[in-house]
């Protein structure tokens, strides 16, 4: 893969920022958080993210002009392989910084982008998504949460679902029904919402896993003095949202893939597994996939940013996940019946199979990217019923 | 067009796919004046030695090239020795000999087509332990043995040939005259004619490289060639696939709006642009050490691509699928044909283990 300059100077940068900065305290966050392990020394991460900030670490493909780096995607591709490569702790603002910055960048006013970017960009305020309720998932136009104007700002009733890291969040950028007359994505407002006031509570679901990264969140009369974009464009807002490339942060994912799939590896020579040809076989087919993966990240980086060439993306990445997890603890045999201890604790191939389950749910269900592969980008005619 | 691709090859794509579209007909009516003609036309047009320098008399182009054009050749399942006069062509220049360079310039100026004979029976393994030999003479070396399953041998001028040669597989040039006889099969799949080729003392030039080396590489070179066909033949079944489902009505309405089949169209594509790129690397990494692993992935994963392609184009063509009139059958004896000729797709990814030395004992 032909590099620049420019993206040789960033690699350079963060490498050597992180050699400087991932130590003392914070050389304890090696390998901590990430989907299964939110609750992982969450304060320190809270603390490594500010660091970030500091060293200008936030935002790096914003444009420089809201305060990023206005790098370029192979640019921010470098930035995530760098810092995957060290070891570097799961972010805690992910849908600030991947989300609702650049939501705020492109539909925002002056104002606020004045008031919101900044505390993203030095990691003091972190967001969360409330998107999804118990009637809409799949099906996010059917959303329910209202919210009415009274006394000049918005007041928020309803419950959103499976909200990452709502315990953490200081703020929840919301897709809410502001138009009642209006039905599925009509009438509906992008709001932003303080997470740390009395009509808001949290509630953690318990995952399979027995650990909560996921929460309920009731809105209860709930105050909100900022919508981004007129009322009754949330759904173009929040749609700009889910479109934006993710490209960028999925070659950083691969490199922990790399890790994991070194550590199946590592497994199946130790107990003896990886003398039985079948296992062979499914480490060689682990190994491809992930090759591939790779392969098609590269292409789609020279391919143009088509929000449903992500589609096949995700579907290759979390299908290849979750076949990894079923190989991990095929891997374990017998073994991997037994649980680590009471009461729950589970081991790493446990997690990575159980929470894999997930990775073809989220960020948009399996079937709902066929749907998309199948309509936007192979041009089949719309379903019926719809 | 699953990727976005430069203009000049959007433009040789345009170009290889019209002119394949024109000649299919003249072609299948088989005459030999029509193949010879449809040939000269494919010289002409500069599609034969894409691989072989300009100082070599050759078109001066690279492997994005050909492939371009063989996913072209592999989506009409076009009966032209392109691919294999392309492979010969491209393992001659790189093997780098004197001999081979040579023998690619001379192919390329006299607009020859040439066979890759390698295969023996119908064990992979025979590709790199030939049991044809080579017994030197005057200048060159004399070539015994059988060679089966070769590809548009009827119409090569010349082959290049694996034999042993003191104990090791080695590449060879034979001309067409003495000491060869080709006979034509009768095959599976008739847009692909396969000959067993019968050499008795057959004169050759040896080509191979430094330290004997041009089987195995050639081999890696027919893979990614392969590859490419079937990336071109599997977007082919998709394409006809998705336009069958527009067009076709039942219940009311056209079979695309049914979700199962709108699913299972997404999965193919899914598939096959997974393959695209596999091919893309492979391409890229020619003529470095990572070829030996790329070629046998994007092969494997392609071909894989293909065959679901093109069982699941008679599949959802219903009826129709099932009838010698209409393509899909062409489509899904070229998948299952090349696998039977090359390997199947777990032998291919067992390849790819090996050479990536996945199971070598941990240092």
């Amino acid at each position: 893969m032909t590099t620049d300059r420019a993206v040789d100077d960033l690699r350079a940068e963060i490498r050597a920022w992180l050699a400087a900065n991932l130590t003392g305290d914070f050389a304890r966050l090696v390998g901590t958080g990430g989907p299964g392990s939110e609750h992982e020394d969450f304060d320190l991460r809270r603390e490594w993210e500010r660091r970030l900030g500091e060293g200008r670490w936030i935002g790096v493909g914003w444009p420089v002009e809201h305060g990023g780096r206005g790098a370029s995607l192979p640019a921010q591709v470098a930035f995530h392989e760098e810092y995957a490569r060290a070891g570097a702790p799961a972010r805690v603002n992910h849908m600030g910084e991947q989300l609702l910055g650049p939501t705020i960048i492109e539909f925002g006013t002056v104002e606020q982008q004045e008031r919101f970017l900044p505390p993203i960009l030095r990691g003091e305020e972190l967001w969360c998504q409330g998107y999804s309720e118990p009637d809409a998932g799949s099906d996010l136009a059917g959303v329910r949460t209202r919210a009415v104007m009274r006394d000049g700002r918005w007041h928020v009733t309803g419950q959103k679902v499976w909200t990452s890291l709502a315990q953490f969040a200081d703020w929840c950028f919301v897709l809410a029904r502001t138009d009642p007359g209006q039905e599925r994505h009509r009438g509906l407002s992008y709001l932003l919402v303080p997470m740390r006031q009395e009509g808001v509570e949290v509630r953690p679901i318990v995952q399979l896993t027995g650990t909560s990264e996921f929460n309920e969140v009731f809105f209860d009369d709930a105050v909100a003095e900022e919508i981004v974009g007129a009322p009754g464009d949330g759904w173009r807002v929040a749609l700009g949202t889910l479109a934006y490339e993710r490209g960028a942060s999925t070659l950083g994912q691969q490199i922990g893939f790399r890790r994991e799939l070194d550590a199946v590896f590592a497994a199946a020579r130790e107990n003896g597994a990886i003398d039985d040809p079948d296992v062979r076989d499914r480490l060689t087919d682990a190994w491809i996939g992930l090759e591939l993966l790779r392969d098609q990240a590269v292409a789609s980086l020279a391919a143009d940013g088509d929000p449903a060439r992500g589609s096949i993306s995700k579907l290759l990445w979390s299908h290849w996940h979750r076949d990894l997890g079923e190989l991990a603890v095929d891997v374990l045999g017998a073994q991997g019946a037994l649980a680590v201890s009471d009461p729950y604790e589970l081991s790493a191939a446990q997690r990575l199979f159980l929470f894999s389950r997930a990775d073809t749910i989220y960020a948009g269900a399996s079937e709902i990217q066929r749907t998309i592969i199948a309509e936007r980008l192979l041009g089949l005619p719309r379903g019926g019923g719809r | 067009m699953l990727f976005a691709e430069s203009a000049e090859h959007a433009e040789l794509r345009a170009m290889v796919s019209s002119f394949l579209a024109e000649q299919l007909p003249e072609r299948l009516s088989g005459s030999a004046d029509a193949l010879d003609r449809s040939w000269s036309q494919v010289v002409e047009l500069g599609l034969v030695g894409l691989l072989v320098p300009e100082e070599l008399d050759g078109q001066g182009g690279d492997l994005a090239d050909a492939s371009v054009v063989l996913q072209e050749q592999g989506a009409c399942l076009a009966p032209i020795p392109l691919l294999a006069t392309t492979t010969v062509l491209g393992a001659l220049v790189a093997t780098g000999s004197a001999a081979g360079r040579a023998a690619a310039a001379e192919l390329c100026r006299r607009g020859a087509s040439a066979a890759l004979a390698f295969a023996e029976d119908a064990r992979l393994d025979d590709l790199r332990h030939p049991r044809t030999v080579a017994r030197a003479e005057e200048g060159g070396a004399a070539l015994t043995g059988t060679k089966r399953y070769v590809i548009d041998a009827g119409t090569a001028d010349v082959f290049l040939v694996s034999a042993s040669w003191e104990g090791r597989p080695e590449l060879f040039v034979v001309r067409r005259g003495a000491g060869v006889e080709v006979v034509a099969e009768p095959t599976l799949d008739q847009t692909r004619p396969l000959s067993t080729v019968v050499l008795d003392g057959a004169w050759a030039e040896r080509v191979s490289g430094p330290d004997g080396r041009g089987v195995e590489d050639a081999v890696d070179l027919l893979y990614t060639a392969l590859a490419a066909e079937a990336v071109g033949a599997a977007g082919r079944c998709l394409a006809m696939t998705v336009q069958h489902l527009r067009d076709r009505v039942q219940f009311g309405r056209p079979l695309g709006t049914f979700q199962a089949l709108q699913h299972r169209c997404a999965d193919l594509a899914t598939s096959l642009d997974a393959a695209t790129a596999a091919l893309g690397n492979a391409v890229r990494t020619w003529g470095t050490p990572a070829h030996r692993v790329a070629a046998p992935l994007a092969f494997a994963v392609a071909q894989e691509a293909f065959t679901s392609a093109a069982a699941e184009t008679i599949q959802m063509h219903g009826g129709i699928g099932f009838t010698w009139e209409h393509d899909a059958h062409r489509y899904f004896k070229r998948a299952a044909s090349t696998e039977l000729l090359f390997g199947s797709s777990r032998r291919l990814r067992r390849l790819v283990a090996e050479r990536a030395g996945l199971f070598a004992p941990a240092v």
